[in-house]
């Protein structure tokens, strides 16, 4: 029983086929907010068996825009469709002494348990780590909170804004002036990085378990996962007394610049990047001039340089100047929008969108995960749930409930 | 409690065979040592990790290939090697290396493995089971699979900078968090691919693009489009549901304190906190969407409040009264924070060229301790040939020496 997988064999047959690297692994998924679904979509991505369980109201991605046809409507969000497209789905009233009673049942069976809720509504529930493995030792309990399981303010509520101010990001997002506020990451990008964070360290424990036996509980603070993505910049003033700001700009050549018909990112520093933009820009004279010698040089006059390089980007268009630049081996790239990124070829010629099947939307086009594997391609197993969808099933297939005893649920909103 | 003493992550009987240099590769190759894998970087004096002599902010820096922030933030608890890989001799080692590796990793341009001898296919020949996880700026496919780019350019082309910035401003390009969250995608792929071939004794080809990676963080905007045709634009701090929800200046010199009302609730409080309980009534603001109308107002009053007070008064009365609440943090002051000190993020670890240096905490805490400490310093460039060519391969130091002589390992 100590086998990494020993779930997968029953009744002395292997029940799940291997087409994915979590087939048949079963997750639970449960509380507010969007880390913990985008983690557990992650594992769903890998082909785990993954139980999204909603509070009777629904799941607030359900609230969120972008809707089929511009209506809201709690089933045609299209982020709910991109972040649960493969999950099961149940509702679950855990306030309720039965509900709790259904949740230990399904914590029993899951190998992973991925939660978000504030560490004091749990306990108060009657459902924190310590009650949890008492049923389920080999539980990988996978908790997502603004600021963690201890310290003085691990009960404090925050959403992605504020983690993003409180973790030295929005201190590290270059608008070039102090005079306005400090901006925000965009849309949900630092839930879901803090969900990918999540992920990784509840593989990395999969990975082990088969050595230490035993299941973890993992406190996944939002501020620390940001903080370690800028664990460069942020450490730069505890190691060097370098002090990072919004108004100050890089020192070399290169940055935001403004085409004609939008903005490209360039990058110009090394000699062979340098010497390319000057072809690109059919060798200026001024190219020559003392400043502009070497690498050194150029970054200590990166500000005059830029000038000239952004008065001649400004006559140009941006998807010219990138393939020609990409050409010569100067790193351009235009600032796409979402419409240029799914129009794009390149997203095309690489299948990064895919099409899922929706019963209320019909068809829609999200993005796959970024990882192509030679051997366990992504794949499509079923639509996001409609609310309660996977009720029956779930609850009479995994747990052997009766139809009747569901049917009890129901009218007890329980369920 | 024998609990605390119990290993969570134990990856020791991983290897990893480390190609990636620059930011993104190797973020994510640490924290896949930071479980305890033995992540080996391959190096060379030949080719420098920029890391090691500049950066993109920075500039060139000083000092030794061993000193420089960038590299000794990202590459803890490894080991180095230098091996020159335009040298076949180079190349022979680095084979036998891979007989005895679970996984390579590389961030190399699409097609330089392949160059080299090491693409999938030969990794193959050499070890049938071998996972191969390449991460490049447009995937190793289609026609702009030879674009390269760093982690701004990956922000500018995914869609994530547009989407950044005030609505009246141009877009926002991002760098560091950009790279570390592409090597976040690299560990998540290394992991399901390690889990994979632990179940089914097989390997396999893994290829990222980079801007995808970036590109499925802003995953709702892209179905926006693909649903309604409809174009998403940067709003500041603004939300589509949120209200208020901005960043608001206090007393001192740039202080702000954001603040994120989500539910009917939490405006109540708020306002009572605030000690405006009228506008709870007031026409402006009563329901979300007459809030979101006059958010402009909205915001202008709540800054009239927060500049009369501290960033962490602020926090203090926000936060009791149930509001979500919290300072901006830069990198000056996170270090004083009283819950980043209770949590003991900035940590202090040895380093033999620099003596005492601060390390960041991996971005887990576990049921135990040891997995929140950081074991070991980045490696010296070449500090562990010795173990790996003598020990790990059972070279003789003749033929170490030797070689190390004729710059094969170099």
């Amino acid at each position: 029983m100590k086998g990494l997988f020993a779930k997968s064999v029953a009744n002395g047959k292997v029940v799940v086929n291997m087409d994915s690297p979590l087939s048949g692994v079963p997750v639970l998924e449960f509380g507010p907010g969007f880390s913990g679904a985008y983690c557990a979509k992650l594992l769903s991505d890998f082909g785990a068996e993954v139980i999204k369980i909603e509070s009777p109201e629904g799941d607030p991605a359900r609230g969120r825009g972008p809707f089929a046809g511009n209506k809201p409507h709690p089933e045609k969000s299209g982020l709910f469709v991109y972040l649960n497209t493969n999950k099961y789905g149940v509702t679950l009233d855990c306030k309720k002494s039965e509900g709790k009673k259904i949740f230990k049942n399904l914590v029993q069976k899951a190998y992973i348990l991925v939660e978000t809720f504030p560490p004091s509504e749990l306990s108060a529930l009657g459902l924190s780590h310590n009650v949890l493995r008492e049923i389920n030792p080999r539980l990988i309990m996978v908790s997502i909170t603004p600021f963690g399981q201890t310290g003085p303010y691990r009960d404090y509520r925050a959403r992605a804004l504020n983690i993003c101010q409180a973790s030295g990001e929005s201190s590290l997002m270059q608008t070039g002036t102090l005079e306005r506020e400090p901006i925000k990451d965009a849309r949900l990008a630092d839930d879901f990085d803090c969900g990918q964070t999540a992920a990784v360290a509840a593989l990395g424990v999969l990975l082990s378990r088969e050595k230490t036996g035993g299941g973890a509980h993992l406190d996944i603070s939002m501020q620390e996962v940001l903080m370690s993505l800028g664990r460069v910049d942020i450490l730069r003033y505890a190691n060097e007394q370098g002090l990072m700001r919004r108004d100050l700009r890089g020192v070399v050549v290169g940055g935001l610049m403004e085409c004609s018909d939008g903005y490209i990112n360039l990058v110009a520093i090394q000699e062979n990047q340098w010497s390319g933009l000057l072809k690109l820009m059919d060798n200026p004279e001024w190219g020559r001039d003392e400043i502009c010698q070497d690498e050194m040089s150029r970054a200590w006059n990166a500000d005059e340089i830029n000038e000239k390089v952004q008065a001649w980007m400004i006559k140009h268009k941006k998807e010219e100047v990138y393939h020609r630049g990409q050409a010569l081996d100067v790193p351009i790239t235009p600032v796409y929008d979402p419409e240029d990124v799914v129009n794009s070829r390149q997203t095309a010629a690489r299948d990064f969108l895919v099409e899922v099947r929706h019963p209320e939307i019909g068809k829609v086009k999200m993005p796959q995960p970024s990882y192509r594997f030679s051997e366990t391609p992504w794949r499509f197993a079923r639509p996001a749930p409609r609310l309660g969808e996977h009720n029956q099933f779930i609850y009479r297939e995994r747990l052997g409930l009766s139809r009747e005893e569901i049917d009890g649920l129901k009218e007890r909103k329980v369920i | 409690m024998d609990q605390m003493d119990q290993k969570v992550f134990d990856l020791s009987d991983i290897r990893v065979l480390d190609f990636t240099w620059a930011w993104a590769g190797p973020y994510g190759t640490m924290l896949l040592a930071f479980m305890g894998a033995e992540v080996l970087k391959v190096e060379s004096m030949a080719r420098l990790d920029h890391s090691r002599v500049r950066s993109l902010i920075a500039g060139p820096t000083y000092g030794g290939v061993n000193q420089t922030g960038p590299f000794n933030e990202l590459n803890l608890c490894k080991k180095s090697i230098t091996v020159k890989l335009s040298d076949p001799r180079g190349i022979e080692v680095i084979k036998r290396l891979v007989k005895i590796s679970d996984l390579v990793t590389n961030n190399f341009r699409p097609g330089v493995m392949e160059k080299l001898g090491l693409g999938y296919e030969e990794l193959r020949k050499i070890k049938p089971d071998i996972i191969l996880v390449s991460s490049s700026t447009c995937g190793s496919t289609g026609p702009e699979k030879d674009y390269s780019g760093y982690a701004p350019s990956f922000s500018s082309i995914s869609g994530l900078a547009h989407l950044m910035g005030f609505s009246d401003g141009p877009p926002t390009l991002v760098g560091g968090r950009v790279d570390t969250s592409v090597g976040t995608t690299m560990a998540l792929a290394s992991l399901a691919a390690l889990i994979h071939k632990k179940r089914t004794g097989k390997g396999q080809y893994v290829d990222i693009s980079s801007r995808e990676a970036m590109s499925c963080l802003i995953g709702d905007a892209l179905v926006a489009y693909t649903l309604n045709r409809d174009v998403y634009r940067r709003e500041g701090n603004r939300d589509e549901i949120f209200v208020p929800h901005n960043a608001y200046r206090c007393q001192g010199y740039d202080n702000w304190i954001s603040i994120a009302v989500g539910t009917e609730e939490e405006w109540q409080y708020f306002c009572r906190a605030l000690g405006h309980p009228e506008w709870i009534r007031d026409e402006r603001f009563l329901s979300r969407e007459s809030r979101k109308k006059n958010e402009d107002e909205l915001d202008r009053l709540i800054a009239g409040w927060t500049s009369g007070r501290t960033d962490y008064e602020a926090m203090e009365i926000l936060q009791k009264a149930g509001v979500p609440a919290t300072p901006m943090l830069d990198n000056e002051h996170l270090p004083e924070d009283p819950h980043v000190q209770a949590r003991q993020m900035f940590l202090k670890i040895s380093h033999p060229e620099l003596k005492e240096r601060i390390a960041l905490a991996p971005p887990w805490k576990t049921d135990s301790p040891g997995d929140a400490q950081i074991k070991r310093h980045a490696p010296l460039l070449g500090e562990h040939n010795d173990y790996v060519y003598g020990k790990l391969l059972g070279m003789s130091r003749e033929e170490i020496e030797k070689l190390t002589r004729e710059q094969v390992f170099y």
